[in-house]
């Protein structure tokens, strides 16, 4: 527990050089050499932590270093790999895209890797102040990339939007940081496990609104309700790449918190299934949560004729499918979290992919200027249809296998509550496939309008993201066992972890 | 007594806090806020914590509350707002109280004998050392991501005001 061990945290040192590295490349006007940072900073990052996971870990050991502030667990290593592939694919898209814009190169690749760096710091976080200074992290770096083009006016709208929302959502973590604090005299994550018991008490008001404003302030990153009013401006307005990443990592981020803190609320016990689900008096304001916020991203989806608004409102829907599997309260629930959002990662960045593609042709986001892209562009329709096909969870891709995992955890744990949240979680699922296969129809069964252009060209970067994540739907719906596997591996480390 | 004091400094903290959001002219904002930083200072010496209270008031009340006014002046130069800071009352009103605030530091600084205390004395660590401990030791991760979302902050704000970005 004691001790500096610096070494341990050698991705985060990576990317913290290859920042400034890239900072002093970009001050002399050095443009490539930033792209080339970045590049080496989160491919040599994440091969980090990948063999540190192989190497340095046991199943089930827990590595700390900083006197216990960092710890690196398999749990921390598999966020790592999923923030890591996130950044790469990121990188790899933006690079089509920034040709289209004039300036700000070198900025929007560090504050990309900045974001990056906070995601990694996200994963080994082991107390309340550094969750909060790594959470602003990575939501400065997103306000920033939010505005970026500052010359269109949705995109700044959308900066500002974020920036108001986003400051509001810390002042409450914050509060809350600052209750748990003086409830349990210590900012450790794990001091809140002892406390455990008192949670459902009356007596404990300073501990339960402590830990409610805490969930207050991640459940805005993860866009649940009725914290999600952000969401479509904000997807709507950014930049393309720029929603992609905010899509996948800043939801992932919020994810990887929620699930520590979510964690250190059950208490002490190393085993799964943790505690009496009756003893557990706040589940409720979880399912509630979760019900809410799937069905108003799945509702709120159902009429939107802009492709990035609707996947805005379906990413909503996608954080309430996350939440069920934390509503589980069980090893396998968490591992199913873990799970489906590996599967996320590949469906949405995509379908993101596409978008970026499309928009570079048409200058548009209206689905009305999807019409026949499937006579036009076969290959770019595809992946577009496998991917929402996959995020409405059709087998045998990855989205379907991520929900089957999820529904399970949630049936298995029993009771009226549960059975009544697996309910309406199929009720979304119906309500999404409608949705998503409007826009498929329209793909295939719509003439495409007379100004649309002919084929569109795919550079090599775009179709390597492109097969990559049509491969990564199917190889996570079909050949799951190992993924499985790295997902459990990291629930198991959760739990441990106390 | 410390009650009374507590909540002497309590109503100081929330009403300016208060004011500080309800005034229309920016610069009279600012320096509610500043108030509000100086009652926050003085909780902290209620609590002990002496040296928070210097840093609260020398850091928040004093460098970055000038630097907002001199943002919230050069951005927002109307010829009413001016009037409020012209004019030789001002004038001489500011240099009473100049005068006044310098001759209070003198005395404090005799009476308790700072102005005999060499200067290379070494004194106890005292308050200073038990910030310093737990901020470069225990607590140096997140200090250090700070750094970081600072830079994150700078790079930002140069994307999004810079007139030409080549």
């Amino acid at each position: 527990m004691s001790g500096w061990n610096l070494g341990l945290a050698l991705p985060e040192w990576i990317l913290a050089g290859c920042v400034l590295a890239a900072l002093a490349a970009d001050a002399q006007g050095r443009g490539e050499w930033v792209r080339r940072f970045a590049w080496f900073g989160v491919l040599a990052a994440t091969a980090a932590a990948g063999l540190q996971g192989l190497l340095r870990l046991d199943t089930g050991t827990k590595l700390h270093a900083f006197h216990g502030r960092y710890g690196l667990d398999a749990f921390a290593v598999v966020f790592k790999l999923i923030f890591g592939g996130t950044s790469l694919f990121i990188l790899a898209m933006s690079g089509q895209w920034l040709s289209r814009v004039d300036r700000g190169h070198g900025e929007f690749r560090l504050l990309a890797l900045m974001a990056t760096l906070g995601m990694f710091f996200a994963c080994s976080i082991e107390d309340f102040a550094s969750l909060f200074v790594s959470l602003e992290l990575i939501t400065v770096c997103f306000y920033c990339l939010a505005a970026f083009k500052r010359n269109d006016a949705r995109s700044v709208e959308a900066g500002i939007k974020y920036v108001i929302l986003g400051g509001l959502a810390s002042a409450f973590l914050l509060l809350g940081i600052a209750f748990l604090y003086g409830a349990t005299g210590s900012l450790e994550i794990r001091a809140l496990s002892a406390h455990a018991d008192d949670l459902g008490h009356a007596g404990a008001s300073l501990l339960q609104f402590g830990v409610l404003l805490v969930i207050v302030g991640l459940a805005f990153k993860i866009a649940a309700v009725p914290f999600q009013v952000w969401t479509p401006d904000v997807y709507e307005g950014a930049a393309s790449p720029v929603t992609a990443f905010l899509s996948m990592g800043s939801k992932a981020a919020g994810f990887v918190l929620l699930l520590k803190v979510v964690r250190a609320c059950l208490g002490p016990g190393a085993d799964a299934g943790l505690r009496d689900p009756d003893a557990v008096r706040w589940l409720g304001l979880v399912a509630l949560m979760a019900a809410t916020t799937l069905l108003y991203g799945n509702l709120g989806a159902m009429w939107q004729g802009n492709l990035k608004r609707l996947l805005g409102y379906s990413s909503i829907g996608h954080a309430g499918y996350a939440l069920m599997g934390i509503f589980a309260l069980s090893e396998a629930g968490f591992a199913a979290v873990v799970y489906y959002l590996m599967a996320y990662l590949f469906t949405v960045l995509g379908v993101f992919a596409v978008i970026i593609l499309v928009n570079g042709a048409t200058k548009s986001h209206a689905i009305d200027d999807y019409s026949g892209l499937g006579r036009r562009s076969p290959f770019l329709a595809l992946v577009l249809t496998v991917g929402l096909l996959s995020l409405a969870g059709v087998p045998p891709l990855g989205g379907f296998f991520g929900k089957f995992l999820i529904f399970r955890a949630v049936v298995d744990k029993g009771g009226v509550l549960a059975y009544s949240l697996a309910f309406v979680g199929a009720a979304g699922v119906v309500i999404s496939l409608y949705y998503y296969l409007c826009v498929v129809k329209r793909l295939y069964m719509h003439e495409p309008g007379p100004d649309a252009p002919a084929t569109i060209a795919v550079p090599a970067p775009m179709k390597a993201v492109l097969w990559t994540c049509l491969a990564g739907m199917f190889v996570l719906g079909i050949f799951m066992g190992p993924f499985v596997a790295l997902a459990e591996e990291a629930a198991r480390a959760l739990v441990a972890s106390r | 007594m410390t009650t009374l004091f507590f909540w002497i400094f309590a109503v100081v903290v929330a009403g300016s806090a208060l004011l500080a959001i309800t005034r229309r002219n920016g610069v009279a904002a600012a320096l509610w806020a500043a108030s509000s930083f100086v009652g926050i200072a003085g909780v902290f010496v209620l609590l002990g914590a002496y040296f928070l209270a210097v840093v609260e008031v020398l850091v928040y009340a004093g460098a970055i509350m000038v630097l907002f006014l001199f943002v919230i002046m050069l951005l927002n130069l109307r010829e009413a707002d001016l009037k409020v800071v012209q004019g030789p009352r001002m004038h001489v009103g500011g240099a009473i109280l100049g005068a006044l605030f310098l001759a209070g530091l003198v005395w404090t600084c005799r009476r308790s004998g700072l102005f005999d205390v060499p200067l290379d004395a070494k004194g106890p660590v005292g308050e200073t050392g038990a910030v310093a401990a737990p901020l470069f030791r225990d607590y140096v991760l997140p200090f250090e991501i700070v750094s970081f979302l600072l830079l994150a902050a700078m790079v930002g704000a140069v994307l999004l005001t810079k007139r030409r970005l080549s």
